[in-house]
Protein backbone atom coordinates (compact mmCIF):
# COMPACT_ATOMS: atom_id res chain seq x y z
CA UNK A 1 0.00 0.00 0.00
CA UNK A 2 1.26 3.26 -0.49
CA UNK A 3 1.54 6.00 2.14
CA UNK A 4 -0.41 8.87 1.18
CA UNK A 5 0.31 10.76 3.84
CA UNK A 6 4.07 12.43 2.79
CA UNK A 7 4.87 16.37 2.06
CA UNK A 8 2.21 18.63 1.17
CA UNK A 9 -0.71 17.12 1.90
CA UNK A 10 0.61 15.42 4.98
CA UNK A 11 0.96 18.96 6.42
CA UNK A 12 -2.66 19.87 5.40
CA UNK A 13 -4.36 16.78 7.42
CA UNK A 14 -2.39 17.90 10.04
CA UNK A 15 -3.51 21.19 9.76
CA UNK A 16 -7.00 20.29 8.76
CA UNK A 17 -7.26 17.88 11.99
CA UNK A 18 -5.98 20.67 14.54
CA UNK A 19 -8.69 23.05 12.61
CA UNK A 20 -11.58 21.38 12.72
CA UNK A 21 -13.22 22.89 15.76
CA UNK A 22 -11.93 25.17 17.73
CA UNK A 23 -14.00 24.67 20.82
CA UNK A 24 -11.99 21.67 21.64
CA UNK A 25 -11.52 20.79 25.66
CA UNK A 26 -8.17 20.02 24.55
CA UNK A 27 -6.09 21.49 21.10
CA UNK A 28 -3.16 18.80 21.51
CA UNK A 29 -2.77 15.07 22.46
CA UNK A 30 -3.84 15.83 25.93
CA UNK A 31 -3.71 12.44 28.07
CA UNK A 32 -3.38 9.76 25.00
CA UNK A 33 -0.10 7.48 24.69
CA UNK A 34 1.55 7.17 20.83
CA UNK A 35 3.44 4.01 21.84
CA UNK A 36 0.18 2.43 23.55
CA UNK A 37 -2.11 1.53 20.67
CA UNK A 38 -4.47 -1.58 20.94
CA UNK A 39 -7.38 -2.89 19.51
CA UNK A 40 -10.48 -2.88 21.97
CA UNK A 41 -13.74 -5.36 21.83
CA UNK A 42 -16.91 -5.07 23.20
CA UNK A 43 -20.51 -3.91 23.54
CA UNK A 44 -21.84 0.02 24.00
CA UNK A 45 -22.50 1.21 26.93
CA UNK A 46 -23.42 4.68 26.27
CA UNK A 47 -22.66 7.22 23.74
CA UNK A 48 -21.93 11.22 24.45
CA UNK A 49 -23.23 12.53 20.84
CA UNK A 50 -21.31 15.85 21.89
CA UNK A 51 -19.42 18.65 21.00
CA UNK A 52 -16.14 19.42 21.74
CA UNK A 53 -15.42 15.92 21.56
CA UNK A 54 -17.88 12.26 20.89
CA UNK A 55 -17.15 9.61 23.48
CA UNK A 56 -18.56 6.28 22.89
CA UNK A 57 -18.35 3.97 26.70
CA UNK A 58 -17.47 0.22 26.20
CA UNK A 59 -17.67 -2.67 27.75
CA UNK A 60 -14.57 -4.04 26.75
CA UNK A 61 -13.41 -7.86 27.07
CA UNK A 62 -10.42 -8.65 28.61
CA UNK A 63 -9.22 -12.20 29.29
CA UNK A 64 -11.84 -15.02 30.22
CA UNK A 65 -15.18 -13.60 30.98
CA UNK A 66 -13.61 -10.30 32.75
CA UNK A 67 -14.21 -6.97 31.68
CA UNK A 68 -13.70 -3.19 31.88
CA UNK A 69 -15.54 0.24 31.42
CA UNK A 70 -13.40 2.31 28.82
CA UNK A 71 -14.51 5.62 27.14
CA UNK A 72 -13.12 6.26 24.18
CA UNK A 73 -12.54 9.84 22.67
CA UNK A 74 -13.75 10.69 18.81
CA UNK A 75 -13.39 13.82 16.97
CA UNK A 76 -16.79 16.21 16.52
CA UNK A 77 -20.20 15.36 16.37
CA UNK A 78 -20.29 17.22 12.59
CA UNK A 79 -17.08 14.93 11.98
CA UNK A 80 -18.39 11.78 12.86
CA UNK A 81 -21.59 13.05 10.83
CA UNK A 82 -19.96 13.85 7.85
CA UNK A 83 -18.06 10.41 7.99
CA UNK A 84 -22.06 8.65 8.04
CA UNK A 85 -22.92 8.09 11.46
CA UNK A 86 -25.55 8.93 13.94
CA UNK A 87 -26.39 8.21 17.34
CA UNK A 88 -28.26 5.65 16.73
CA UNK A 89 -25.74 3.69 15.68
CA UNK A 90 -24.50 3.68 18.53
CA UNK A 91 -27.59 1.43 20.72
CA UNK A 92 -26.51 0.35 23.94
CA UNK A 93 -25.62 -3.79 24.03
CA UNK A 94 -23.69 -3.00 20.07
CA UNK A 95 -21.03 -4.86 19.55
CA UNK A 96 -17.70 -2.50 18.37
CA UNK A 97 -14.26 -2.89 17.95
CA UNK A 98 -12.04 0.65 18.81
CA UNK A 99 -8.61 0.68 18.29
CA UNK A 100 -7.43 3.69 20.03
CA UNK A 101 -4.28 5.44 21.96
CA UNK A 102 -4.38 4.69 25.33
CA UNK A 103 -4.11 7.25 28.07
CA UNK A 104 -0.70 7.93 29.80
CA UNK A 105 -2.33 6.19 32.81
CA UNK A 106 -3.68 3.11 31.79
CA UNK A 107 -6.41 2.76 34.67
CA UNK A 108 -8.34 5.61 32.85
CA UNK A 109 -9.78 3.06 30.75
CA UNK A 110 -9.43 6.55 28.24
CA UNK A 111 -8.52 6.14 24.56
CA UNK A 112 -8.02 7.83 21.49
CA UNK A 113 -9.94 6.31 19.37
CA UNK A 114 -8.19 5.67 15.67
CA UNK A 115 -10.40 3.13 13.91
CA UNK A 116 -13.85 2.29 14.59
CA UNK A 117 -15.96 -1.15 13.41
CA UNK A 118 -19.27 -1.58 13.54
CA UNK A 119 -21.21 -4.91 13.00
CA UNK A 120 -22.75 -3.91 10.02
CA UNK A 121 -19.02 -3.58 8.55
CA UNK A 122 -18.56 0.09 8.75
CA UNK A 123 -14.85 0.39 9.45
CA UNK A 124 -13.41 4.27 9.69
CA UNK A 125 -10.32 4.84 10.67
CA UNK A 126 -7.90 7.86 10.51
CA UNK A 127 -9.11 11.15 10.06
CA UNK A 128 -12.05 9.29 8.92
CA UNK A 129 -13.67 9.56 12.58
CA UNK A 130 -11.81 12.62 13.82
CA UNK A 131 -13.89 14.62 11.17
CA UNK A 132 -11.23 16.03 9.30
CA UNK A 133 -12.68 14.14 5.87
CA UNK A 134 -15.86 14.44 4.29
CA UNK A 135 -18.08 11.38 3.92
CA UNK A 136 -17.53 9.68 0.45
CA UNK A 137 -14.27 11.81 -0.03
CA UNK A 138 -11.83 10.24 -2.83
CA UNK A 139 -8.42 9.96 -1.86
CA UNK A 140 -6.71 13.72 -1.80
CA UNK A 141 -9.63 15.15 -0.21
CA UNK A 142 -8.27 15.76 2.58
CA UNK A 143 -5.40 18.05 1.20
CA UNK A 144 -6.27 21.11 -0.47
CA UNK A 145 -7.60 21.18 -3.90
CA UNK A 146 -5.02 19.82 -6.27
CA UNK A 147 -3.10 17.97 -3.49
CA UNK A 148 -4.37 14.74 -5.52
CA UNK A 149 -2.63 11.63 -5.20
CA UNK A 150 0.38 10.46 -3.31
CA UNK A 151 3.57 11.12 -5.45
CA UNK A 152 4.84 8.35 -7.75
CA UNK A 153 7.03 6.36 -5.90
CA UNK A 154 5.98 7.19 -2.29
CA UNK A 155 7.62 4.82 0.48
CA UNK A 156 5.16 2.21 1.91
CA UNK A 157 3.21 2.91 4.88
CA UNK A 158 4.44 1.17 8.42
CA UNK A 159 2.74 -1.07 9.44
CA UNK A 160 0.90 -0.18 12.94
CA UNK A 161 1.53 -2.69 15.05
CA UNK A 162 -2.31 -2.47 17.92
CA UNK A 163 -2.69 -6.15 19.31
CA UNK A 164 -5.92 -6.92 20.98
CA UNK A 165 -6.18 -5.30 24.59
CA UNK A 166 -6.28 -8.33 26.99
CA UNK B 1 -27.96 81.82 29.07
CA UNK B 2 -31.60 81.40 27.43
CA UNK B 3 -33.05 77.89 27.24
CA UNK B 4 -33.08 78.41 23.21
CA UNK B 5 -29.32 79.63 23.64
CA UNK B 6 -28.38 76.53 25.75
CA UNK B 7 -30.15 74.04 23.04
CA UNK B 8 -28.62 75.27 20.27
CA UNK B 9 -25.04 74.86 22.32
CA UNK B 10 -26.07 71.26 23.00
CA UNK B 11 -27.15 70.35 19.95
CA UNK B 12 -24.02 71.91 18.80
CA UNK B 13 -22.16 69.19 20.90
CA UNK B 14 -23.98 66.39 19.81
CA UNK B 15 -23.03 67.06 16.17
CA UNK B 16 -19.61 67.75 17.13
CA UNK B 17 -18.91 64.88 18.57
CA UNK B 18 -21.23 62.66 15.82
CA UNK B 19 -18.79 63.83 13.81
CA UNK B 20 -15.61 63.18 15.59
CA UNK B 21 -17.01 59.83 16.10
CA UNK B 22 -18.25 59.51 12.46
CA UNK B 23 -14.42 60.43 11.45
CA UNK B 24 -12.88 57.95 14.45
CA UNK B 25 -14.77 55.22 12.81
CA UNK B 26 -14.91 56.34 8.99
CA UNK B 27 -18.35 55.71 9.00
CA UNK B 28 -21.74 58.45 8.03
CA UNK B 29 -24.87 57.92 6.93
CA UNK B 30 -24.74 56.41 3.44
CA UNK B 31 -21.35 55.29 3.39
CA UNK B 32 -20.87 51.56 1.90
CA UNK B 33 -22.30 49.01 3.99
CA UNK B 34 -25.55 50.92 4.80
CA UNK B 35 -28.36 50.26 2.08
CA UNK B 36 -29.40 46.92 0.50
CA UNK B 37 -28.10 48.60 -3.16
CA UNK B 38 -24.73 48.41 -0.85
CA UNK B 39 -24.73 44.65 -1.21
CA UNK B 40 -23.56 44.15 -4.30
CA UNK B 41 -20.91 46.82 -4.01
CA UNK B 42 -18.88 45.46 -1.23
CA UNK B 43 -16.37 43.47 -2.07
CA UNK B 44 -17.26 40.09 -2.05
CA UNK B 45 -16.15 38.59 1.19
CA UNK B 46 -19.97 36.56 2.04
CA UNK B 47 -19.52 34.04 -1.02
CA UNK B 48 -18.78 30.74 1.02
CA UNK B 49 -16.80 30.91 4.25
CA UNK B 50 -13.23 31.59 5.16
CA UNK B 51 -10.77 29.49 7.00
CA UNK B 52 -7.21 30.48 8.21
CA UNK B 53 -4.89 27.47 8.50
CA UNK B 54 -2.36 28.53 10.47
CA UNK B 55 -1.96 27.93 14.23
CA UNK B 56 -4.58 30.12 16.45
CA UNK B 57 -2.07 31.68 18.04
CA UNK B 58 0.90 33.76 17.34
CA UNK B 59 4.42 31.44 17.54
CA UNK B 60 6.73 34.03 15.64
CA UNK B 61 8.83 35.75 18.62
CA UNK B 62 9.17 38.13 15.97
CA UNK B 63 6.28 39.61 16.41
CA UNK B 64 6.77 40.49 20.22
CA UNK B 65 6.91 44.28 20.99
CA UNK B 66 8.13 46.06 24.46
CA UNK B 67 6.09 45.28 27.55
CA UNK B 68 5.06 47.90 30.20
CA UNK B 69 7.08 47.50 33.34
CA UNK B 70 3.61 45.69 35.03
CA UNK B 71 3.59 43.14 32.13
CA UNK B 72 7.63 42.44 32.02
CA UNK B 73 7.54 41.00 35.62
CA UNK B 74 4.42 39.35 35.04
CA UNK B 75 5.97 37.73 31.90
CA UNK B 76 9.19 37.07 33.79
CA UNK B 77 6.84 34.80 35.94
CA UNK B 78 5.10 32.94 33.23
CA UNK B 79 5.35 29.52 33.08
CA UNK B 80 4.47 27.84 29.69
CA UNK B 81 1.02 26.28 29.50
CA UNK B 82 0.58 22.68 27.58
CA UNK B 83 -2.64 24.12 26.04
CA UNK B 84 -4.78 27.29 25.35
CA UNK B 85 -6.11 28.33 28.98
CA UNK B 86 -9.43 28.65 27.13
CA UNK B 87 -9.63 24.90 26.64
CA UNK B 88 -10.91 24.08 30.19
CA UNK B 89 -14.36 22.93 31.49
CA UNK B 90 -17.53 24.58 30.23
CA UNK B 91 -16.62 24.96 26.73
CA UNK B 92 -15.87 29.00 27.03
CA UNK B 93 -15.46 30.74 23.87
CA UNK B 94 -11.84 32.02 24.01
CA UNK B 95 -13.07 35.78 22.51
CA UNK B 96 -11.68 37.80 20.23
CA UNK B 97 -9.24 36.80 17.89
CA UNK B 98 -8.92 33.45 18.92
CA UNK B 99 -12.68 32.50 17.55
CA UNK B 100 -11.77 34.15 14.37
CA UNK B 101 -9.09 31.40 13.76
CA UNK B 102 -10.17 28.07 14.41
CA UNK B 103 -12.82 27.36 11.99
CA UNK B 104 -14.71 28.50 9.16
CA UNK B 105 -16.09 32.27 9.51
CA UNK B 106 -19.20 33.24 7.29
CA UNK B 107 -19.84 36.67 6.58
CA UNK B 108 -23.26 38.01 6.11
CA UNK B 109 -24.66 41.54 5.59
CA UNK B 110 -27.58 43.85 6.10
CA UNK B 111 -28.21 47.58 5.92
CA UNK B 112 -25.55 48.96 8.63
CA UNK B 113 -24.65 45.68 10.07
CA UNK B 114 -22.29 42.96 9.00
CA UNK B 115 -22.14 39.90 11.14
CA UNK B 116 -19.19 36.67 11.60
CA UNK B 117 -20.65 33.50 12.10
CA UNK B 118 -17.65 31.59 13.71
CA UNK B 119 -18.14 27.68 13.59
CA UNK B 120 -15.48 27.03 15.90
CA UNK B 121 -17.21 28.37 19.00
CA UNK B 122 -20.71 28.46 17.15
CA UNK B 123 -20.72 32.43 17.85
CA UNK B 124 -21.53 34.97 15.59
CA UNK B 125 -19.86 38.48 16.19
CA UNK B 126 -22.03 41.22 14.77
CA UNK B 127 -19.97 44.41 13.19
CA UNK B 128 -22.11 47.87 12.98
CA UNK B 129 -21.35 49.82 9.74
CA UNK B 130 -20.89 53.30 9.26
CA UNK B 131 -22.18 54.14 13.21
CA UNK B 132 -20.77 55.38 16.26
CA UNK B 133 -19.92 53.01 18.85
CA UNK B 134 -22.63 54.60 21.40
CA UNK B 135 -22.68 53.07 25.27
CA UNK B 136 -21.10 49.71 25.67
CA UNK B 137 -20.89 46.82 27.71
CA UNK B 138 -18.10 44.01 28.18
CA UNK B 139 -18.11 41.29 25.79
CA UNK B 140 -16.50 38.36 24.24
CA UNK B 141 -16.10 39.18 20.67
CA UNK B 142 -16.40 43.06 22.52
CA UNK B 143 -18.09 45.80 20.30
CA UNK B 144 -17.87 46.22 16.63
CA UNK B 145 -18.00 48.98 14.66
CA UNK B 146 -16.73 49.12 10.82
CA UNK B 147 -16.59 50.56 7.74
CA UNK B 148 -15.05 50.74 4.14
CA UNK B 149 -11.70 52.50 3.61
CA UNK B 150 -11.61 51.51 -0.18
CA UNK B 151 -11.53 47.95 -0.76
CA UNK B 152 -10.52 47.66 3.57
CA UNK B 153 -12.59 46.53 5.61
CA UNK B 154 -11.75 48.46 8.89
CA UNK B 155 -13.36 47.02 12.17
CA UNK B 156 -12.32 49.01 15.17
CA UNK B 157 -13.71 46.54 18.40
CA UNK B 158 -13.68 47.66 22.47
CA UNK B 159 -15.22 46.87 25.53
CA UNK B 160 -13.89 42.79 26.17
CA UNK B 161 -14.58 40.83 28.95
CA UNK B 162 -11.84 40.07 31.07
CA UNK B 163 -12.42 36.26 30.50
CA UNK B 164 -11.15 36.51 26.52
CA UNK B 165 -8.12 34.58 26.40
CA UNK B 166 -5.61 37.26 25.92
CA UNK B 167 -2.24 36.57 24.34
CA UNK B 168 0.92 39.08 25.45
CA UNK B 169 3.31 37.92 22.82
CA UNK B 170 5.44 34.60 22.36
CA UNK B 171 7.35 32.88 24.43
CA UNK B 172 9.94 29.71 24.27
CA UNK B 173 7.19 27.13 24.94
CA UNK B 174 7.74 23.59 26.30
CA UNK B 175 9.43 20.65 25.12
CA UNK B 176 7.57 18.68 22.39
CA UNK B 177 5.07 16.48 23.57
CA UNK B 178 4.41 12.78 22.47
CA UNK B 179 1.19 12.81 22.55
CA UNK B 180 -1.56 11.78 20.37
CA UNK B 181 -5.65 13.04 19.95
CA UNK B 182 -8.10 14.39 18.18
CA UNK B 183 -6.37 17.74 18.00
CA UNK B 184 -3.07 15.68 16.44
CA UNK B 185 -4.40 12.85 14.80
CA UNK B 186 -2.37 11.27 11.81
CA UNK B 187 -4.60 8.69 9.82
CA UNK B 188 -3.73 5.47 10.09
CA UNK B 189 -3.23 2.45 7.85
CA UNK B 190 -5.87 -0.43 7.86
CA UNK B 191 -7.24 -3.08 6.38
CA UNK B 192 -9.49 -0.94 3.87
CA UNK B 193 -7.63 1.96 2.93
CA UNK B 194 -5.96 2.41 -0.33
CA UNK B 195 -6.43 4.18 -3.50
CA UNK B 196 -9.40 3.43 -5.30
CA UNK B 197 -9.52 0.01 -5.99
CA UNK B 198 -8.38 -0.89 -2.93
CA UNK B 199 -11.23 -0.23 -0.98
CA UNK B 200 -11.19 3.31 0.34
CA UNK B 201 -12.75 3.74 3.99
CA UNK B 202 -16.18 3.45 4.06
CA UNK B 203 -16.72 6.72 5.97
CA UNK B 204 -14.23 8.50 3.80
CA UNK B 205 -11.01 9.03 5.88
CA UNK B 206 -8.04 9.33 4.34
CA UNK B 207 -6.46 6.41 2.96
CA UNK B 208 -3.48 4.86 3.88
CA UNK B 209 -0.33 6.62 5.23
CA UNK B 210 0.47 6.67 8.88
CA UNK B 211 2.44 7.54 11.82
CA UNK B 212 5.97 5.87 11.58
CA UNK B 213 6.77 2.71 14.51
CA UNK B 214 4.53 2.60 16.71
CA UNK B 215 2.01 5.11 16.12
CA UNK B 216 4.19 8.70 16.32
CA UNK B 217 3.16 11.59 14.55
CA UNK B 218 4.62 11.82 11.53
CA UNK B 219 8.56 12.85 11.83
CA UNK B 220 8.63 11.86 15.67
CA UNK B 221 6.33 14.66 16.68
CA UNK B 222 3.14 16.19 16.79
CA UNK B 223 2.52 19.38 14.04
CA UNK B 224 3.74 22.51 14.66
CA UNK B 225 0.25 23.95 15.03
CA UNK B 226 0.25 21.59 18.23
CA UNK B 227 3.86 22.20 19.19
CA UNK B 228 3.44 25.94 19.34
CA UNK B 229 0.59 26.59 21.36
CA UNK B 230 2.71 26.37 24.48
CA UNK B 231 4.34 29.41 23.34
CA UNK B 232 1.69 31.52 23.84
CA UNK B 233 1.84 34.02 26.84
CA UNK B 234 -1.52 34.73 28.44
CA UNK B 235 -2.42 37.12 30.80
CA UNK B 236 -5.00 39.55 31.68
CA UNK B 237 -6.04 42.60 29.53
CA UNK B 238 -6.74 46.28 30.22
CA UNK B 239 -10.01 47.43 30.32
CA UNK B 240 -8.82 49.82 27.88
CA UNK B 241 -7.53 47.30 25.56
CA UNK B 242 -9.26 47.50 21.78
CA UNK B 243 -8.29 46.45 18.21
CA UNK B 244 -8.46 46.94 14.65
CA UNK B 245 -8.74 44.57 12.03
CA UNK B 246 -8.24 45.65 8.30
CA UNK B 247 -9.84 43.02 5.72
CA UNK B 248 -9.35 42.77 2.22
CA UNK B 249 -8.97 40.20 -0.62
CA UNK B 250 -5.83 40.01 -2.05
CA UNK B 251 -7.49 38.08 -4.88
CA UNK B 252 -11.03 36.34 -5.24
CA UNK B 253 -9.92 33.45 -3.10
CA UNK B 254 -8.20 34.72 -0.18
CA UNK B 255 -8.79 37.27 1.58
CA UNK B 256 -5.99 38.96 4.41
CA UNK B 257 -6.41 40.08 7.76
CA UNK B 258 -4.23 42.92 9.42
CA UNK B 259 -4.75 42.80 13.31
CA UNK B 260 -3.94 45.72 15.61
CA UNK B 261 -4.50 45.16 19.34
CA UNK B 262 -4.08 47.85 21.69
CA UNK B 263 -3.15 47.81 25.44
CA UNK B 264 -1.26 50.52 27.08
CA UNK B 265 -1.28 48.07 30.39
CA UNK B 266 0.60 45.71 28.68
CA UNK B 267 2.72 47.08 25.44
CA UNK B 268 4.48 50.05 25.44
CA UNK B 269 3.44 50.24 21.81
CA UNK B 270 0.49 48.49 19.81
CA UNK B 271 0.85 44.95 19.51
CA UNK B 272 1.04 43.77 15.80
CA UNK B 273 -0.22 40.45 15.20
CA UNK B 274 1.27 37.98 12.51
CA UNK B 275 -1.10 38.77 9.29
CA UNK B 276 -2.51 36.27 8.21
CA UNK B 277 -4.41 34.58 5.20
CA UNK B 278 -8.31 33.35 4.92
CA UNK B 279 -8.94 31.10 1.98
CA UNK B 280 -12.66 30.97 1.00
CA UNK B 281 -14.09 27.70 0.85
CA UNK B 282 -17.02 27.41 -1.32
CA UNK B 283 -19.42 24.68 -1.99
CA UNK B 284 -18.42 22.72 -5.62
CA UNK B 285 -15.70 25.75 -6.29
CA UNK B 286 -13.55 25.26 -3.14
CA UNK B 287 -14.07 22.78 -0.48
CA UNK B 288 -11.24 22.20 1.35
CA UNK B 289 -11.19 19.03 3.05
CA UNK B 290 -13.95 18.21 5.29
CA UNK B 291 -14.66 22.19 4.88
CA UNK B 292 -18.37 22.53 2.26
CA UNK B 293 -18.47 26.34 2.63
CA UNK B 294 -21.78 25.44 4.10
CA UNK B 295 -21.85 27.14 7.80
CA UNK B 296 -22.64 23.77 10.06
CA UNK B 297 -24.39 23.98 13.84
CA UNK B 298 -21.70 24.03 16.58
CA UNK B 299 -23.44 23.56 20.21
CA UNK B 300 -20.53 22.52 22.69
CA UNK B 301 -22.49 20.82 25.49
CA UNK B 302 -20.05 18.74 27.76
CA UNK B 303 -16.66 18.46 28.13
CA UNK B 304 -15.39 14.89 28.91
CA UNK B 305 -11.54 15.86 28.36
CA UNK B 306 -10.19 19.35 29.94
CA UNK B 307 -7.41 21.45 30.59
CA UNK B 308 -6.71 22.87 33.78
CA UNK B 309 -4.26 26.05 33.38
CA UNK B 310 -3.34 26.35 36.65
CA UNK B 311 -1.70 23.05 37.14
CA UNK B 312 -1.09 22.87 33.59
CA UNK B 313 -2.67 19.07 33.04
CA UNK B 314 -5.35 17.68 31.48
CA UNK B 315 -8.34 15.46 32.85
CA UNK B 316 -10.51 12.80 31.61
CA UNK B 317 -13.62 12.52 32.90
CA UNK B 318 -13.99 8.64 34.78
CA UNK B 319 -15.90 6.27 32.42
CA UNK B 320 -18.41 4.73 35.22
CA UNK B 321 -19.35 8.55 36.30
CA UNK B 322 -19.93 9.62 32.47
CA UNK B 323 -22.04 6.14 31.84
CA UNK B 324 -24.30 7.06 35.18
CA UNK B 325 -24.65 10.75 34.05
CA UNK B 326 -25.96 9.85 30.39
CA UNK B 327 -27.96 6.98 31.87
CA UNK B 328 -30.17 9.52 33.66
CA UNK B 329 -29.77 12.22 30.76
CA UNK B 330 -31.42 9.96 28.30
CA UNK B 331 -34.28 7.93 30.73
Amino acid sequence: MSSYFSGKKAGWLLVLSICTSTAWAHHGGGTFDPTKCFAFKGTVRQVAWANPHAWLYVQVQKGEGESELWGFEFGTVGGLSRAGFRPSDFAIGTKVSVTAYANRELAKHTGSAQRLILPDGRDVAGAGIAGTAPAGAPPGAGGPPGAGAPPPGAAPAPAVNCPDYK
Amino acid sequence: MSIRSGSVITIAFLLSGMAYSAEKTGGQSGALGSSWADAGKMPDLFSGMWMTFTSMIDGDEKVNVPYTAKAQKYVAAYKAKRDIPYAQEGCLSPGLPIAMRSGPIKFTYAPGLLSIYMQGTGHTRFIKMNQQQGKTSPKYYGNSVGHWEGDTLVVETEDFLSEVTFQYGVGKGLPEEKTIGTGNLPPLPFSGGGPPGAGGPPGGGPPGGGPPGAGGPPGGGPPPGVASLSKGIWGPHGEGMHMVERMRLVDPQTMELKLTVYDDTVWTKPYVSATRNFKRIQKGISEIGPFSGEPEEWVCTVSITSFDPSTNTYKDKDPEEMVKYLDKLKQ
